[in-house]
């Protein structure tokens, strides 16, 4: 073997990690080859000049544990809640931007049962919101020839007073009432959803807090404390506020009299168009679920009527409310 | 170690003013370890945080019946090779002079042995060469040579450390060397 080969085998023989007949064959070499012994030694002598480099020990910066323990702490508390600026300044669009998420995420549930995929197919009867029941009713027979549907309804409907859909029948699966759907329909009216945002710049922000808190204890309103988000502008403390509509404009005057206003928003969302278009829908399947026959088109319309019940019923409770995001600042 | 034992069971209970008293006892040797990784004392430093960070934030799967140090010396490890991958496109060479940091000149005790003084001082010279040289290595060529010479790991261990087949961990260890062997003669 040449020493320019030997030169590949010497750095693994003196790590110990050739092969016993290589090494064998490194040690023979070596024997008479004064070239490769000093290959070998000085490949040694680095090796044992590593060794001793890491058994020093170098101190650590004398600022080292200070800065390690801040990290720490930094990472391990939990960080006030950040509302970036855009955020602050298009905040309606925001929480409009979250509502159509909502209506996207149930949209596309919905769209998964193949119940509604056939409803879609299929023109939709235009329901108007003051229109009766059996608007809807005539408007699908003509689609659903299983047979006469709009007495189903009241046949097994031993408790009219009961408007819940169970989300998640059982079997055997139990038709479903039309009372909650005659009386949402009854019910249609102009529903908007309203929101206000009220900034207001104190002296004191902790008595400020609560201040706001007993009067909206005192109007019956619901609190939530969203901390002290940090703006552009500085801290702020925020709670949001909702209260019934008719209490809405007293609350926001007595708010406004804790300190300065600094600004004072109302956004008001009118879903009726929506809400008439989803209570279409969900009249339509209501129909088709008495008329189904089998259990698992039974259940997933029972699961669509469910969800879209869920929505309505949200809708009629936010449009008797109204939202105020309070913002105290020092 | 009693004590080092008691300090980790209540870091693992969450007493962090324990965690503190245990960086104590460790910071050197972390940190003296990450300096021969990275070849310069901001990237030690920071290295030697990210150990800690990792270390504190493990602590919990931190099995006592292992040396605690030698779990801090393979979470850097790990650490440093993670970040040889994500700079693997960078191919920054240390140019740092191996024993200054932003401490000043640093003291380096050798560890003691039967030379005479002369060989003593010789020896600590050719040991500062080494590390110099060292340093001018491409990060690939540094990194297995520190995990052989330096942290003692076989050539099986240094491919399983660094997810790489045994032929290449022989073929960069045996390069690294001729590369060192070069820069030495540069300094010589």
């Amino acid at each position: 073997m040449d020493c320019r080969h030997m030169e590949e085998l010497i750095s693994a023989y003196v790590d110990g990690e050739l092969a016993q007949v290589d090494a064998e064959e490194v040690s023979r070499h070596l024997s008479g080859c004064a070239r490769c012994q000093a290959s070998y030694a000085l490949t040694l002598e680095i090796s044992e000049a590593c060794r001793q480099i890491s058994q020093t020990v170098t101190p650590a910066p004398a600022e080292f544990k200070a800065a390690l323990m801040q990290r720490i702490n930094n990472e391990t508390k939990v960080k006030p809640f950040k509302l970036a600026p855009w955020l602050l300044r298009n905040w309606k669009q925001a929480v409009g931007g979250i509502a159509a998420g909502i209506l996207l995420v149930l949209g596309i549930y919905s769209m998964n049962v193949n119940s509604i995929m056939q409803v879609a197919q299929n023109p939709a009867p235009i329901v108007q919101p003051n229109q009766e029941t059996t608007t809807g009713i005539q408007a699908n027979q003509n689609d659903n020839p299983a047979g006469p549907t709009e007495s189903a309804p009241e046949t097994n409907n031993p408790s009219p007073g009961e408007d819940k859909i169970d989300p998640a029948p059982t079997d055997p699966v139990q038709p479903l009432n039309s009372s909650g759907l005659s009386s949402r329909i009854m019910m249609s009216k102009e529903r908007s959803i309203v929101s206000a945002l009220l900034q207001i710049k104190v002296n004191n922000s902790a008595d400020a807090l609560d201040k706001a808190l007993n009067m909206a204890a005192q109007a019956q309103a619901e609190t939530q404390n969203l901390g002290q988000p940090i703006s552009q502008d500085g801290v702020y403390t925020a709670l949001k506020i909702t209260v019934a509509k008719s209490r809405a404009a007293g609350l926001l005057t007595q708010l406004g009299s804790l300190g300065t206003v600094i600004n004072q928003e109302v956004t008001k969302n009118d879903i009726t168009t929506r809400y008439a278009e989803t209570l279409s829908q969900y009249q339509i399947l209501f129909i088709q679920r008495t008329a189904a026959t089998e259990a698992n088109q039974q259940a997933d319309l029972d699961q669509s009527l469910s969800l879209l019940q869920k929505q309505l019923e949200n809708w009629e409770q936010q449009a008797e409310q109204e939202t105020i995001l309070l913002w105290i600042a020092k | 170690m009693t004590q080092v034992n008691d300090l980790i069971v209540q870091a693992q209970q969450g007493d962090l003013s324990a965690f503190e008293k245990i960086v104590l006892v460790f910071q050197d040797k972390v940190y003296s370890h990450c300096l021969y990784l990275t070849g310069n004392s901001d990237d030690a430093q920071d290295l030697a945080q990210d150990v800690f960070v990792q270390s504190f934030k493990g602590i919990r799967s931190f099995r006592r019946e292992a040396d605690f140090g030698t779990w801090l010396h393979r979470i850097a490890v790990n650490l440093w090779i993670n970040l040889c991958r994500r700079n693997k496109k960078a191919t920054v060479i240390s140019i740092d002079e191996a024993l200054t940091t932003s401490q000043g000149e640093l003291l380096r005790e050798l560890a003691a042995s039967d030379d005479s003084p002369l060989e003593q001082i010789e020896r600590r010279e050719f040991s500062g060469m080494v590390n110099q040289a060292l340093n001018r290595l491409a990060p690939e060529y540094r990194t297995v040579l520190v995990l052989r010479d330096m942290e003692g790991y076989n050539y099986d261990e240094i491919a399983s450390l660094l997810d790489c087949s045994l032929g290449t961990v022989k073929s960069r260890i045996n390069r690294g060397r001729k590369s060192l062997k070069k820069e030495l003669g540069k300094l010589l």
